[in-house]
């Protein structure tokens, strides 16, 4: 048992009741985070990473539920936790960023009275306190001259500016592991750059946990320690960045990696994975890649574990690919 | 090759409406602010036959009203906007037979379509409109113009609900080309698609152009698309060029200080973001740009006469312009 351990994830199964039949979103996932760790995860829209998030977060919105499956977070089962022991744990010692700002905000009140109140709502502080707490976090995050902020409303702020201002609450009460999903996609590169930076800054200087969820290898190859990545609600591949990016083996991160325009010389067809993710409702029996997969035996009739191929890199592959995949750089 | 389109210092402006507060201030004796934002200011181009002329810029930078402007379905203010060397169509005074010449694809092709048309309905009712085929014929017509993007003679009596993302960005194509165009102007056409469809969509505009001979204007915010399908490139800054060469020479000799900052901060997978931001702050309010050089504020090699002096966009090298008083001409 690893002593630095925060949160721990163990056959995670998140269903939504469909005509169909049950439908689950998170299909078996098993995760582990240490203090200061950032991890990455990538999947396509309809992989199931952004319902893992809030799996985590107990916010799953009905008729969709945890049906198995556990979450064990510093220690704590908080699997079966009531609405309110949640409401104690989150934006306390877990907070979760969205991707887009203007819903995370209240649209009638003062951006410094919103996060003040986040801070009162955990802690008994008076209002000149908390006020300082909000100052220090704003300039963390890069916003200057905070006093003047405090008084503004969000549509006075620019999209950029407002992410900030979100990252900057969920700073407020120093959480253990912050949880962001898609929290660049909306913003310009630049801006984008920006906050990868200041959030990789922040992780560093604080150990705050991070999980970074986001459709782009690009933007998570830049800010996580480790990256997996989800195909239909499961992971399929896991590993330290550098390594996995390097030597993808699960045939659909290599088939991910190669379909990015900035891997293959311009002008040239890029490599497409055929077809489209496979209805969640009706998955395929063994591998849910394989009828996508050109590698394909019968072999993969059989759904294979997450297994590991070194000390750092595991592929949910009966036949994982070894060699450094399409991702030739130049060449 | 000759131009199929060509602008001359082109115009377009929006007006702000005076708002209560502002007619309150004006009764009082204040001088009134204008409230013009000139989304596009003083802009040349020429886009050649068979040409991909991709276009980047932060958003607000006003490149989606150059490409609507290009398409002839939003009047421009001044200069000439030529097609073939005629003056483009107003197509949102003259109804008939006006610009099917230039057609648009737009990001979210979701609400491009009908929802309640079906299909063969979509794709034909521009061509028969327009007399370029008798209703007889379009169901014939309907299934060699969906064949043209890889779709199937099943897809004629389906409604755009039935349909993937990437399919229905496939029809919304195929809806564009059954006119015969000569340009197409892609609005962050794939923006919305995940990597692996949105390769198979990057790939089907490579095959079209080649097949049609068409030329597009390709606007996007994400360099690494742009990069791979465009001939040449144009970066746009608060409503004016600001540079545009060839691709392989704006990527590897970028010389205009913001496209540098722009592509430094480009996340890829195999160099880490560098630890000090490129770029200071956020694009300013294009209703008061600065002035002299517009980029000067952000700019980390600006000078003394950048404040005040507007530098011109000016050849530096073989089909490289500038606009950029620091950067010095080459012998």
């Amino acid at each position: 048992m690893n002593p630095t351990k925060l949160l721990s994830i163990q056959g995670l199964r998140t269903e939504f009741p469909t005509p169909d039949g049950p439908l689950a979103a998170v299909n078996g996932v098993n995760l582990e985070i240490a203090r200061g760790d950032v991890l990455g995860i990538v999947g396509e829209s309809g992989s199931g990473k952004t319902v893992l998030g809030l799996s985590i977060m107990g916010l799953v919105d009905q008729p969709g539920r945890v049906t198995a499956g556990r979450i064990t977070f510093d220690g704590t089962d908080v699997t079966n936790y009531s609405e309110a022991q949640w409401q104690g744990l989150r934006g306390n010692k877990v907070a979760m960023i969205f991707q887009d700002p203007t819903t995370s905000l209240n649209p009638v009140q003062r951006i410094g009275a919103q996060m003040i109140e986040a801070i009162q709502a955990h802690r008994d502080i008076s209002s000149d306190a908390a006020r300082q707490i909000v100052r220090e976090a704003m300039v963390r995050v890069g916003i200057n001259s905070p006093d003047e902020r405090l008084e503004a409303y969000p549509h006075q702020f620019s999209g950029g500016m407002r992410q900030r201002v979100v990252i900057a609450t969920a700073l407020l009460n120093a959480p253990d592991l912050i949880i962001a999903d898609e929290p660049t996609t909306a913003l310009d590169v630049t801006v984008q750059a920006q906050i990868l930076r200041d959030m990789r800054r922040l992780c560093r200087d604080t150990g705050t946990a991070l999980i970074w969820i986001s459709h782009d290898l690009g933007v998570v190859a830049q800010i996580a320690h480790r990256v997996a990545v989800m195909y239909a609600g499961r992971i399929v591949e896991q590993g330290a960045t550098e390594e996995m990016l390097k030597s993808p083996s699960h045939p659909y991160t290599v088939g991910l990696m190669a379909s990015m325009p900035a891997n293959t010389p311009r002008g040239q067809r890029l490599a497409s994975i055929p077809g489209g993710l496979p209805q969640l409702s009706n998955l395929p029996k063994g591998c849910s890649f394989a009828p996508r997969c050109t590698h394909a035996t019968e072999a993969c009739e059989i759904l294979p574990d997450l297994c590991f191929t070194s000390a750092n890199h595991a592929v949910r592959c009966v036949s994982p690919l070894h060699e450094r995949g399409q991702h030739a750089t130049g060449d | 090759m000759p131009q199929v389109i060509e602008l001359k210092s082109v115009h377009r402006s929006f007006g702000k409406k005076t708002d209560l507060a502002d007619r309150i201030a004006t009764a009082f004796g204040a001088k009134s602010t204008a409230h013009v934002l000139k989304a596009v200011d003083d802009v040349d181009l020429t886009i050649e036959q068979g040409e991909v002329l991709g276009l980047v810029g932060e958003s607000g930078c006003g490149k989606s009203t150059l490409g609507r402007l290009v398409a002839g379905i939003l009047p421009h203010d001044s200069g000439d906007v030529l097609f073939n060397g005629k003056p483009m169509a107003d197509k949102t005074k003259e109804k008939t037979g006006a610009g099917l010449g230039v057609q648009m694809i737009f990001q979210n092709p979701a609400a491009a379509l009908d929802p309640r048309q079906r299909i063969v309905d979509a794709i034909t009712e521009a061509p028969i409109a327009h007399g370029l085929i008798q209703r007889s014929e379009a169901h014939a017509f309907a299934i060699e113009a969906l064949g043209r993007v890889g779709l199937r003679e099943d897809a004629l009596d389906r409604y755009p609900h039935q349909f993937s993302g990437g399919q229905r960005q496939r029809i919304c194509i195929a809806r564009a080309l059954a006119v015969n165009p000569e340009v197409v102007v892609c609005d962050e056409s794939v923006a919305s698609l995940d990597v692996s469809i949105q390769a198979q969509i990057i790939n089907l505009f490579l095959d079209l152009r080649d097949s049609l001979n068409l030329s597009y204007l390709f606007i996007s915010h994400d360099i690494s698309v742009v990069e791979h399908v465009s001939d040449r490139i144009a970066v746009m800054y608060l409503g004016q060029i600001v540079e545009i060469a060839p691709a392989s020479d704006l990527l590897e000799n970028p010389l205009h200080p913001y496209t540098q900052a722009l592509l430094s901060e480009v996340p890829t997978l195999d160099k880490p973001l560098s630890e000090e931001h490129a770029l200071e702050g956020e694009l300013p309010s294009p209703l008061s740009p600065p002035s002299g050089c517009r980029f000067h504020p952000r700019c980390p090699i600006a000078m003394e006469e950048c404040r005040s002096l507007a530098p011109q966009l000016e050849p530096r090298r073989t089909g490289h312009r500038v606009s950029c008083l620091a950067v010095g001409k080459e012998p």
